[in-house]
């Protein structure tokens, strides 16, 4: 093979173009306009950014579709999400109804079952070409992990979407749950004022101080303590002050699931100042959650047991 | 048989492809881009600039489609050259004309580039006209930018050029997109997972021999109001595109001349 003088020459400056490489750095700077959170607030706040970023949450929506027909083995059934609530809330809520095992009433499949279906012969050919069971069977679930990358595309598509954290850290915190974590790290540095991701992040450091082995037990519970602690402030913060148990309907924004998930944060970083911090603050916690949601039963008993073994 | 200088040879082998990009598709794929453009300005006027903010954030959405609209055009042109010549045999006539081979690929190469270069101009001349610039920029950071454009697309067609020499067409496409786009998450990905160890320095010298495209891409350093370059490093600049290109044009002309037609 014969090399003209200009090759070699060529070939031999890129054997050193690592050198080069290292010293251009055009993207190193500070104080840049894309990072100031203030212009990120007004730039979201902008007609604009709502319209891009309809365009970015419609995407992460069809794929959580996606994810539903992931998990039933490609079969499609209709959507298990009350469209009344999501409506009214704009968040996303089951609508309690099945999975067709243990006798619960059974959601009927995209594509129709024969004996609803009008279509005959064209109908019968999408049932046999296309993933399809017959609703009365029990659905068949594949593997959650199956779905892992759809939630990492939805969180890059739509990073204010909690639940396809709180579901991709769900599924992740089996096999990964370190991978669980940092995956729910960073949706709580996308959505500060979402209290359910510390309070999944304490509960599955707290797993994880169940199944350590290692010595370093104790550095999960502090992460823990610390993630419990993190959401009980942020429910104190955001539950409106009025929020009535007995009238739901009135508060939009604060539906009964995140009211359940806002007593559990508080009561597990009570549970974990009683059992790893003081009794004493333990108590003081307790009656100020209990006073943040106008009393609650278990927080109530908790304070007058404390105060008994305290005494 | 009239002997051709370099220069008109390289020249006539470009004009071929420019005219030939102008029959094809492309240009209608030019134009639907600049038609989305400006009914994304037209959205724009009706619905208005609030702030400085998103009128910043407008601006770098719009030069970094026309960036990535000239990238693609390129990649595509320049992956399909010589599979296509090959394919139609019109790649013997040209050759058996007093043409080095070199000289084939450059001509190819510069048309290449001049193709997505006008991309870029054409799209990012709508995209920064129809914004308003609410905000302070650099007037030599945005020259600095084009330039900077201007010399990634060059690169780019050069490594789908040699791409094309050695694996098929659509492989080609695809993993030359991947290091364009995905290339330097790649590097840094690798070299987090064995950073702090002694694999650490001989893995970051390997894995600066991949084109890092993000080095040239200038837009958000625009947009983001800061200064230009110092000379020493725009010109550092210049000079690692030209090893890369000079690496890549040498590989590809020596294939090429190996290759049998």
């Amino acid at each position: 093979m014969k090399f003209a003088h200009w090759q070699i020459l060529s070939l031999a400056a890129f054997a050193m173009v690592p050198l080069l490489a290292g010293t251009i750095k055009p993207n190193d700077y500070e104080a840049s306009r894309r990072d100031n959170q203030t212009a990120l607030k007004r730039r979201n706040n902008s007609a604009i950014g709502a319209i891009l970023g309809e365009i970015r949450a419609s995407m992460a929506d069809m794929m959580f579709v996606k994810t539903e027909i992931y998990l039933h083995n490609g079969v499609a059934y209709m959507p298990h999400l009350d469209m009344e609530a999501m409506s009214e809330r704009g968040e996303i809520v089951d609508d309690d109804h099945g999975d067709g095992d243990d006798g619960e009433e059974k959601p009927p499949t995209v594509i129709p079952a024969p004996e609803t279906d009008f279509r005959g012969i064209i109908g019968e050919l999408e049932r046999r070409v296309k993933p399809w069971q017959d609703p009365d069977m029990p659905h068949i679930h594949t593997s959650g992990t199956e779905l892992l990358p759809w939630y990492r595309v939805m969180t890059i598509s739509d990073p204010t979407n909690v639940r396809a954290y709180q579901i991709g850290a769900w599924w992740l915190k089996g096999p990964k749950p370190q991978e669980a974590l940092d995956f729910l790290r960073e949706g709580m540095a996308n959505n500060p004022q979402a209290f359910q991701l510390p309070y999944m992040a304490g509960q599955i450091a707290l797993k994880l101080s169940d199944r350590s082995d290692s010595g370093d037990s104790g550095e999960h519970i502090a992460d823990a303590r610390r993630f419990f602690d993190e959401a009980a402030d942020i429910v104190i913060r955001e539950r409106p002050a009025d929020y009535d148990r007995d009238h739901p309907e009135n508060f939009p924004s604060w539906s009964e699931y995140k009211e359940e998930d806002a007593r559990g944060a508080a009561r597990f970083a009570v549970y974990l100042e009683r059992d790893h911090g003081s009794i004493q603050d333990a108590i003081k916690k307790a009656e100020r959650y209990s006073q943040v949601f106008g009393g609650d039963g278990v927080l109530d008993r908790l304070v007058e047991r404390l105060g008994r073994s305290a005494n | 048989m009239e002997n051709l200088s370099p220069f008109r040879s390289v020249g006539l082998i470009g004009r071929g492809v420019l005219l030939e990009t102008l029959r094809r598709r492309e240009i209608y794929v030019l134009l639907i881009f600049a038609a989305v453009f400006l009914s994304g300005v037209l959205v724009v006027r009706v619905v208005g600039i609030p702030n400085p903010e998103t009128g910043t954030f407008i601006l770098n959405l719009g030069l970094m489609l026309a960036l990535t609209a000239a990238h693609v055009l390129t990649i595509l042109t320049a992956a399909r050259q010589i599979p296509f010549e090959l394919e139609n045999r019109t790649i013997y006539p040209v050759l058996a004309k007093p043409i080095t081979r070199s000289e084939y690929i450059f001509g190819k190469w510069w048309a290449c580039t001049a193709a997505g270069a006008l991309v870029l101009f054409v799209l990012g001349a709508i995209a920064w006209m129809s914004v308003p610039k609410l905000e302070a920029y650099s007037f030599a950071m945005l020259i600095q930018t084009v330039v900077a454009g201007v010399l990634s697309l060059g690169t780019v067609a050069a490594v789908a050029l040699l791409g094309s020499v050695l694996i098929p067409q659509a492989m080609n496409i695809v993993l030359t997109a991947l290091v364009v786009w995905f290339g330097h998450s790649f590097t840094g990905f690798v070299v987090t997972r064995v950073a702090g160890g002694p694999l650490e320095a001989p893995t970051r010298w390997l894995t600066a021999y991949l084109p890092n495209f993000n080095k040239l891409n200038l837009v958000t350093r625009y947009t983001d109001g800061i200064g230009p370059l110092p000379p020493g490093e725009f010109l550092a600049m210049i000079v690692y595109v030209t090893i890369i290109f000079g690496a890549c044009f040498a590989s590809s002309a020596l294939v090429f001349r190996r290759r049998m037609l």
